[in-house]
């Protein structure tokens, strides 16, 4: 309790809530324009957070993250293109009430059922993080060891069509990260003689090569030009009735569960929460032949589920360093740039931080829906920002960003290599968010791994020898095939 | 003003003759194919450099190579059974996953990265606000764009987020 009071009189400063709020509005235009992801929101804005302390640091970027999931549902709404992936069940039913008119409508519900689903996720993360983190301090180095391998088994879930290829993208990620100076020994590794690669390869300037500027070379293959008619929006009242919301009730908190629980478990992520959500509200609807066809108890399930993600998948993140996803692994980055390792011992050196962290969230899906409620006209008019001006807008920001880590044009030179590499590997269909799950995870694995091995003197049984060591294999070896078992049934259905 | 438009006019109309010849050139590829065997031989390579990369201080079994060596082997690994996979497919004429690379995309995504390292090398002799605006400009082109204020616009961001690293975020940009 006098940590909770801590962590409330921490959060409780002007910086914090002007950042989450600069951070809500980068995040909803972000996810609002087609083309542009949240990731690459969080890439571009990552350098800013360098000059901040780790609460405003957060605020700033959670506000992406959050904020970005509800964007997407607006240019899924009006113009059924959706802004970030899982938005896709959102637009079932949100582009067919737009259809009939009520896009306002449509935009309020998605905005209501993701306030919902995101308080309703923040308050899980703010009473069950503080008990998961207890129990992982009980770990040791091979249970770390194995914590790290539990991370990277969401390769499972973002692989695509072949695991194969995720394993292989994410052991690149890992081998990069094996760059530079090792810290157990002092020896250079693959360094080619090259003194700016003695601290190996910043995170930060890979994730702009990687998701940033790749984006911008791809440029060349896209070109569409969408537009939204922003006036009938002024025109309609958009209110919901008392019967659409009694309508709405059950499917919004069943999904807020469903999206929690999937948040909890890594490589799953909220496209699967959405979408799983959808499906179970329409199985339990009396009205399910309304599904596709505008049905606004399909808009909540789908954007309660999304937003619900978002502060369960912070629980294996502060608790034990596991991202759930491509965004959280990066929000994994910012913490370590602020000196907060990722574990267990976060809750007990940083219990405050921690706590006004997790306060913090609650009040970013409250702005969310303020911010949502007086600027809707505002994002509507956003997705037609054309792609010309943000692309060149976007490397300048790439180019800033990544000098400002070093003072150094060598790395805006290995960003534009990242951004290469991103691009060939897109051509020959390899995955590139595993590479990021490796550079993230790279150092705490290697260290974990090398130092378990020391103590075993070679022997791999040491992951085997505790009852916490057992219960992670199967864990691991339970997610891996839950996971795969969702993409065999994903691969017959197509 | 209007010997300008022309020029333009007629830069547009080349542009549009060269696009029309590489319009349609498609090479059709195995994407499978090709990735793993651009890891086996990245992965042979970094396993055959490592003794010169790694150099080693004792003689300890666990050591600075052993992580980089496992992660080698495993994709490696996983290259060679992607790469027999496809080769069996393509024996038993079974079907494959097959990917086109469209010529005039790939000239697009070749002339930007062009811009890219132009930029690049523009930033220490020019510094990063002038180098910038032109960046921006040489891009807008690019799209051919014909609207003036769309340089305006990108121009006068250009120059705000150099003031904005510089003065706000304290980053001495080149």
């Amino acid at each position: 309790m006098e940590l909770f009071t801590q962590g409330f009189e921490l959060f409780f400063n002007l910086p914090n809530f002007l950042w989450m709020n600069i951070g809500l509005l980068l995040g909803v235009v972000f996810g609002a324009i087609p083309g542009l992801t949240v990731i690459l929101c969080i890439v571009l804005f990552l350098p800013f957070t360098y000059t901040m302390g780790p609460i405003e640091s957060f605020m700033f970027l959670l506000g992406i993250y959050c904020a970005g999931g509800y964007g997407g549902s607006i240019s899924a709404i009006l113009i059924k293109t959706p802004g970030t992936p899982h938005a896709a069940a959102t637009m079932l039913d949100g582009y067919p009430m737009t259809q009939k008119g009520e896009s306002k409508k449509a935009m309020n519900i998605a905005l209501q059922a993701s306030t919902f689903g995101g308080l309703f996720s923040a308050f899980v993360l703010l009473f069950f993080a503080p008990q998961v983190a207890k129990f992982a301090q009980k770990m040791g180095t091979p249970e770390y060891f194995l914590v790290c391998l539990f991370g990277l088994t969401i390769i499972a879930g973002v692989s695509g069509k072949s695991l194969m290829k995720g394993i292989i993208a994410g052991c690149l990620g890992l081998f990069i990260s094996a760059v530079g100076i090792d810290p157990m020994t002092g020896s250079t590794r693959y360094i080619f003689g090259n003194i700016n690669l003695y601290s190996g390869f910043d995170l930060v300037i890979c994730l702009i090569g990687l998701f940033a500027l790749s984006e911008v070379l791809q440029k060349g293959v896209r070109g569409a030009k969408l537009k939204v008619e922003t006036d009938s929006l002024k025109k309609e009242s958009g209110k919901i009735t008392k019967a659409e919301y009694k309508k709405m009730g059950i499917p919004a908190l069943l999904s807020a569960i469903i999206g929690v629980i999937i948040g909890i478990i890594p490589g799953t992520g909220a496209s699967m929460a959405s979408f799983f959500s959808y499906n179970t509200a329409k199985s339990m609807s009396k009205h399910p032949e309304e599904f596709g066809h505008g049905s606004v108890e399909g808009i909540a399930a789908a954007e309660t589920a999304n937003n619900a993600v978002t502060g369960a998948t912070l629980i294996p993140l502060l608790t034990m360093g596991i991202p759930g996803d491509g965004c959280v692994a990066i929000l994994l980055g910012a913490l370590m740039i602020n000196n907060l390792t990722p574990g267990p011992n976060l809750f007990v050196d940083h219990g405050a931080t921690m706590y006004a962290i997790m306060i913090g969230l609650v009040f970013i899906n409250i702005f969310m829906f303020l911010q949502g409620r007086f600027l809707t006209g505002l994002f509507a008019k956003i997705i037609n920002v054309p792609i010309a001006i943000l692309t060149p807008i976007i490397v300048i920001f790439c180019f800033a960003g990544a000098f400002s880590v070093n003072n150094s044009t060598f790395d805006i030179g290995t960003t534009v290599v990242f951004a290469l590499i991103a691009y060939v590997l897109y051509k020959v269909d390899f995955p590139v968010i595993p590479i990021l799950l490796g550079l993230v995870l790279g150092d705490t694995t290697e260290e974990n791994f090398r130092r378990s091995l020391v103590l075993s003197d070679g022997s791999w049984k040491i992951f085997v020898s505790s009852p916490i060591c057992i219960a992670f294999v199967l864990v691991i070896t339970l997610t891996v095939a839950f996971i795969l078992w969702g993409k065999v049934k994903e691969l017959k259905r197509n | 003003m209007n010997a300008l438009i022309a020029f333009f006019d007629k830069i547009d109309q080349k542009l549009d003759r060269i696009g029309a010849k590489l319009e349609g050139k498609v090479v059709r590829y195995n994407p499978s194919l090709v990735g793993s065997l651009l890891f086996i031989v990245f992965g042979v390579v970094f396993l055959i450099i490592m003794p010169q990369q790694i150099h080693l201080t004792g003689s300890d079994t666990i050591n600075a190579q052993t992580f980089p060596r496992l992660l080698l082997q495993l994709i490696l690994f996983f290259s060679v059974i992607i790469f027999i996979k496809e080769i069996v497919k393509m024996a038993m004429h079974k079907k494959c996953d097959m990917k086109e690379l469209h010529l005039l995309v790939e000239v697009r995504t070749l002339i930007i990265l062009a811009l890219l390292v132009g930029y690049l090398l523009l930033l220490k002799p020019i510094g990063f606000i002038l180098s910038s605006v032109l960046f921006g400009i040489a891009l807008i082109c690019y799209f051919r764009v014909r609207k003036w204020y769309y340089y305006l616009i990108v121009a006068t961001a250009a120059v705000l987020i150099g003031v904005l690293f510089q003065m706000v975020l304290h980053v001495r940009l080149p």
